[in-house]
């Protein structure tokens, strides 16, 4: 079953400071995703991932297209839903976890957390309890929890980023760098969770910088240059894949061709 | 949807007027009339035009723009300090309560309107507390308004506000003219929460305020939106405020609405000009 149908997708950027300066960085993107498939994204920088990512959490504007999909109350296009109804899907359906974290101030790590919960209604304690078990799922220091993001570093922001994006358990997840700048046994974690997201049928659109992420969790990969699609492989065929070689694993492949 | 706020074409002019006073006036687009907010024929100022929006119930809606822009005066309509020159304000509903521009406003919907439906933070605290009247004082004239008419529960009530609102006991009995900005501030929303309204109306509540401060006062509203799901309509021109506790954000330029989005999508895809500006500004 189709979870999301993206057709003919486009995101042009008007820079009105600097003289109306126009920026395509997507250009007729169509692809479609399975429920409960993980489908990765690569590229090179600056080829669209994330305005790809951010256009379907409606963080851009889609300039043209459509990007149809399918809830249990019926088919949405998300390309030209209203904000209330983008509002509550973010709510009820869809999560988000950029490379960042974008802490609060004076907002606890284990309020971060809890917060999706509590805008679903959930009520204080149960939102705490649950913060507590997915804080400790992605490995942040139990030192932390009461203490402010804004004071972490760059790996423990990024702890609290994944346990934040995950709580809710959304049915759609979108993902975007979420295990760059972490050490091994930090990225270990968050793939362990991605992968038991994945048995509990989420369906996921992942950007990532190294291949190996990919060969993992994705069973499809799309290649994005220059902001066009330019290439699509599934299950086997990932590990072959032109771009995924040439762009991501470069570095790697480069260093053993060379031993 | 639970709409508890629904604005349609607020428009308000100061001054006399004249038929070009909507048409001189232009929202900052190329060749879409002057810049500024005054009438080039007849000097009236255009403080909002065909303004419209809707907040739903548990919203929390921005409303940004410089200085003199109008938001300011559309709360003010709203709350039904400044009578507009046209269009329509609906709360609750529909068919909830309407008012309409021109239209005298029955008295007792008035006070329904002002005393039990909303709650008002004003930009200067001397225009929302009397400044010689006790903190307790302040909050029992609301509560009072409201019918209740209990001494002891007033007290009771009024104390459990300042304390939500973290201000000492101690100073229930002090006057507002005494305190720092914060704490007026403080009494202010204590104030507008007495009577349990659906709506909040906040006007820059944070504006020279000193940072750490202001963060404080950021972390009540949001607690106390948490823990009442009162709507809020939150003017300010500090987009990090907005960022912190809005889901949508309205935008606007010379008395019009010139954007309105998903407070991500107007800070990180502006589509207007100005609101790029205003957005390059912040970065
Ligand atoms: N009572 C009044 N008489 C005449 N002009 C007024 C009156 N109130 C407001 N204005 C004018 O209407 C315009 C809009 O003012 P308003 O106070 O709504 O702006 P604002 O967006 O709240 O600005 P700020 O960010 O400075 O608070 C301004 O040009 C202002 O000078
Ligand atoms: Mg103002
Ligand atoms: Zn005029």
């Amino acid at each position: 079953m189709r979870l999301i149908e993206v057709r003919g997708l486009g995101k042009t950027f008007c820079l009105h400071l600097l003289g109306g300066k126009r920026l395509r960085a997507l250009h007729e993107v169509s692809f479609d995703v399975e429920r409960g498939e993980f489908l990765g994204v690569a590229g090179r920088s600056g080829s669209g991932k994330s305005t790809l990512i951010k256009c379907i959490y409606r963080t851009y504007k889609p300039s043209r297209g459509s990007m149809l999909l399918r809830t249990p109350d019926g088919a949405v296009d998300l390309a030209s839903l209203g904000d209330l109804e983008i509002i509550m899907l973010r709510r009820d359906f869809m999560g988000y976890v950029s490379q960042f974290l974008r802490p609060l101030p004076r907002v606890t790590a284990l309020d971060m957390v809890a917060e999706p919960l509590r805008e679903r209604g959930i009520d204080d304690y149960r939102a705490r309890v649950e913060a507590e078990e997915y804080l400790e799922r992605a490995g942040l220091a139990k030192s932390l929890w009461h203490s402010y993001p804004t004071l972490f570093s760059g790996g423990e922001q990024q702890k609290v980023n994944i346990a934040r994006g995950l709580i809710s358990r959304p049915r759609l997840l979108l993902l975007d760098e979420p295990t760059a700048g972490l050490d091994y046994a930090s990225r270990e974690r968050i793939v362990a969770m991605l992968e038991e997201a994945k048995e509990m049928e989420t369906t996921i659109i992942g950007v990532f910088h190294d291949r190996e992420m990919f060969l993992r969790l994705a069973d499809r990969v799309i290649l994005l240059e220059e902001g066009e699609l330019r290439g699509s492989a599934s299950g086997g065929e990932i590990a072959s894949m032109e771009g995924l070689r040439r762009g991501v694993g470069e570095e790697h492949e480069l260093r053993a061709a060379c031993e | 949807m639970n709409s508890v706020l629904a604005v349609e074409k607020l428009t308000k002019v100061f001054g006399n007027g004249c038929p070009d006073c909507l048409g001189g006036v232009g929202d900052g687009q190329e060749g879409n009339g002057q810049e500024g907010n005054t009438c080039p024929r007849c000097g009236s100022v255009v403080a909002c035009a065909g303004v419209g929006f809707e907040i739903l119930r548990g919203e929390i809606l921005g409303l940004v723009g410089e200085s003199g822009s109008g938001k300011s005066t559309v709360l003010r309509c709203i709350y039904l300090d400044l009578q507009p020159d046209a269009g329509c304000i609906r709360f609750g509903g529909p068919p909830g309560i309407v008012v309409r521009a021109g239209e005298v406003v029955d008295m007792e919907v008035r006070r329904e309107l002002r005393w039990r439906r909303m709650g008002m933070v004003y930009q200067d605290p001397k225009a929302g507390l009397r400044l010689d009247v006790t903190a307790g004082g302040n909050i029992a004239e609301r509560l009072l308004a409201a019918d209740f008419r209990h001494v002891g529960a007033m007290r009771k009530r009024a104390s459990g506000l300042l304390s939500r609102t973290e201000i000492p006991l101690n100073r229930l009995d002090d006057l507002p003219r005494y305190f720092s900005g914060g704490m007026q501030q403080r009494v202010q929303i204590a104030k507008a929460l007495a009577n349990n309204p659906e709506l909040l109306l906040l006007d820059e509540l944070t504006t020279g305020l000193d940072v750490s401060v202001q963060a404080q006062i950021l972390d009540l509203i949001k607690s106390i939106q948490r823990s009442t799901g009162v709507s809020m309509l939150l003017v300010s021109h500090d987009l990090r405020v907005i960022r912190m506790l809005a889901h949508r954000t309205l935008v606007m330029k010379n008395g019009r609405l010139v954007e309105a989005g998903l407070t991500d999508q107007i800070l990180e895809d502006p589509q207007h000009p100005y609101t790029q500006l205003l957005v390059n500004c912040m970065a």
